[in-house]
């Protein structure tokens, strides 16, 4: 009996254990497939603008070469995580997890940016401090938001200063402004050939009247 | 009076006690959310692990079977998920599989190119896409992928003597041969080879894919 007993005690906890523990599944969220081989995973719905995109790949480019290299995962439903969807709205399980992930050749700093919250990975004690006081902003655009000012947050209180980015509305502008200033720039020279053109033919026309017959 | 414990009863006790030691030395707080999320699936090292996206068939846009490269391409009908790992490392499923080249890329994803099969991957997520409303089958996009798939072959990898590919849709282990598993919406497969992991028991689809 007494043997039969402790067999008994000894499946329980072993299916106790088990069942507690975590659990190694198939690999299945998004994230982990594209971060490697770019800086930023973005929802699939809600989308962000293409431009909030490029300045989130911008802040990411300048924070790396500002000696801060990060990757940014915005997830704004379950459907962004695939086979994890229990991640979501637990954005700090979700960073150890995805980082974990992503750090398989060297350690991988990471932000994930959920609706409730943020969560960090190797970003180092300062800059994970730094992103407790940050609120998420509501919206696709409004997460996109949060994560380019939690980079730069995070830089910053790790000492890294990011310098002005393409997409950030300043300083270098980038191929985007010029891709939107250039065709205004040559209209105008153009116009304002036009016009001057005009002026002189005009001058020319009172300069005929003007002489005596 | 004396109290009698029943044979049976301290059975269940002891299990009882047993299992809340379980939960206590574990710190993980059994029934607590936390306990069930997942731990990461690592991917595998080397080319194995990384095929490339197409063969020589679809580098020249050549029909495939009864599958050809449109341009335009059909419409998506519907997305299913492929997940392949080997030897409890992750495969990555790549993007531009069924997609003719020069194909036009961003970031990790594949835009467009020459012209796309009725079934392709734009992204690296294992979401396959299903376009045409002829049945298809995961064989289909092993040829089209030009990756061996068999009862004992994988990609690259052969299961261990005495053992078979295992491939699970949803939860349930396919018995029959993997090339017959019918691609439908939404169908999750998880396609094993050597050190078998447990599936996973959902896969959230998006509404649709990326591109």
């Amino acid at each position: 009996m007494l043997k039969r007993t402790t067999l008994l005690a000894a499946a329980v906890f072993a299916a106790v254990a088990i069942g507690g523990a975590a659990v190694a599944l198939g690999d299945a969220d998004p994230a982990s497939d594209v971060l490697p081989v770019q800086n930023v995973f973005v929802p699939y719905q809600p989308r962000i603008s293409t431009s909030k995109q490029e300045e989130l790949r911008g802040v990411t480019a300048a924070a790396a070469k500002a000696g801060f290299p990060i990757k940014i995962a915005i997830i704004a439903t379950p459907d962004d995580l695939g086979g994890v969807p229990d991640f979501f709205n637990k954005p700090q399980p979700y960073a150890r997890y995805l980082g974990a992930e992503l750090s398989f050749s060297k350690p991988q700093p990471l932000i994930v940016v959920m609706p409730n919250g943020l969560g960090t990975y190797q970003v180092g004690p300062k800059a994970t401090a730094a992103a407790k006081g940050i609120t998420v902003e509501q919206g696709a655009d409004g997460m996109a938001n949060t994560a380019v000012k939690a980079v730069q947050r995070l830089a910053a209180a790790a000492g890294h200063k990011i310098g002005s980015f393409k997409g950030s509305g300043g300083g270098s502008g980038g191929s985007s402004a010029l891709i939107f200033a250039g065709p205004l720039v040559l209209l105008a020279i153009g116009l304002a050939v036009v016009s001057y053109r005009r002026m002189g033919r005009e001058e020319d026309e009172l300069e005929e009247e003007e002489q005596p017959a | 009076m004396k109290r009698v414990v029943r044979p049976a009863r301290r059975l269940v006790r002891a299990a009882v006690a047993l299992a809340a030691l379980g939960c206590l030395a574990m710190g993980s707080g059994c029934g607590h959310s936390r306990t069930h999320l997942p731990e990461p699936l690592f991917f595998g090292h080397g080319p194995r692990y990384h095929p490339p996206a197409y063969g020589r068939a679809v580098a020249a846009a050549r029909q495939i079977g009864s599958l050809a490269c449109a341009n335009p391409p059909a419409r998506t009908r519907f997305l299913a998920h492929v997940e392949v790992i080997a030897n409890g490392r992750v495969v990555l499923m790549p993007s531009g599989i069924g997609i003719a080249p020069p194909q036009t890329r961003r970031g990790a994803y594949v835009v467009h190119g020459r012209c796309e099969y009725p079934v392709r991957t734009h992204e690296p997520t294992g979401l396959v896409e299903v376009a045409g409303n002829q049945p298809v089958t995961l064989g289909d996009l092993f040829r089209i992928w030009a990756q061996p798939l068999s009862r004992r072959g994988l990609l690259g990898f052969t299961a261990p003597r005495g053992t078979a590919i295992v491939a699970f849709a949803g939860t349930r282990r396919w018995q029959g041969d993997p090339r017959t598993i019918p691609l439908r919406e939404h169908t999750a497969l998880t396609l094993e080879v050597g050190r078998v992991v447990a599936p996973r028991r959902r896969y959230a689809f998006p509404p649709n894919p990326r591109p």
